[in-house]
């Protein structure tokens, strides 16, 4: 069997048998904020389990307005909003629930999956 | 050019004024229902953002804009965080060294501890939380 790639048309067919084309998963992208783009982020004081979701509103950013650095262990405390400003759906790939300790939002590593 | 087609959304809310910028729950063919932030800046294509601002129509939850108090208490709360990560990372590690502290002339510990005091009376500042000055790090 052999694959063909039509450049005008944009069409893949294959010879024969038939041919799957799996781009479901999410991939990693160095395009900042595109699907596959990983970041380190709060995603707020509500429980985030291992693998969960949220928007792409509800994460914070690791930096301070002045222009202070913030570093990646950095807790936020309760109160503090500064929202990242991404879009689309991110999922926890911390490997553990995260949430709130000490009363300080912590912080995880998340991928955009869509 | 999207690859992946959503046909049900649930839950929208709007996040600001202009009510460009949405929260919603997507039915995705492969997560099932997942929150979701459109936005029409948002250049990633996978999603057709508009055809999701389409299955939306007037169906969502106004913007509620945050009051002045309210503003101003997360401002606060953000300047005293930056204040602490300042004493946590550059100014304790120095101060309470008693190595480095010793390796130090009478002026520059004095500096070092006048700047302390200034970040820890920042929220005492007249402007604060909004028109603050920041202590200038010693040399």
């Amino acid at each position: 069997m052999s694959l063909t790639i039509n450049h005008q048309t944009n069409d893949i067919s294959a010879s024969s048998g038939s041919m799957t084309i799996d781009g479901a998963a999410a991939g990693s992208s160095t395009t900042w904020g595109a699907v596959g783009t990983y970041t380190v982020a709060s995603g707020g004081s509500s429980l985030r389990s291992a693998g969960s979701t949220i928007s792409g509103s509800t994460l914070k950013t690791n930096a301070y307005s002045s222009g202070h650095k913030r570093p990646l262990t950095h807790e936020w405390n309760s109160g503090e909003n500064s929202t990242l400003g991404v879009s689309g759906t991110w999922r926890n790939m911390t490997g553990a629930a995260t949430s709130t300790q000490f009363g300080k939002q912590v912080n995880c590593l998340w991928v955009r999956i869509s | 050019m999207p690859t992946v087609t959503i046909t049900e959304v649930r839950n929208a809310a709007s996040l600001q004024s202009d009510n460009l910028r949405m929260d919603v729950e997507i039915n995705h063919p492969e997560y099932d229902w997942i929150p979701y932030t459109l936005d029409p800046a948002d250049t990633d294509t996978t999603i057709d953002n508009a055809e999701v601002m389409a299955l939306i129509g007037t169906n969502f939850a106004a913007y509620v804009a945050p009051t002045q108090a309210e503003l101003d208490e997360e401002t606060a709360a953000n300047v005293r965080a930056e204040r602490d990560n300042i004493l946590a990372t550059v100014v304790d590690p120095l101060v309470s060294n008693p190595l480095r502290w010793a390796e130090m002339t009478a002026d520059k510990q004095t500096e070092w501890s006048q700047y302390r005091t200034d970040l820890l009376n920042v929220p005492q500042q007249s402007g604060f939380p909004n028109n603050i000055t920041w202590p200038v790090e010693p040399s």
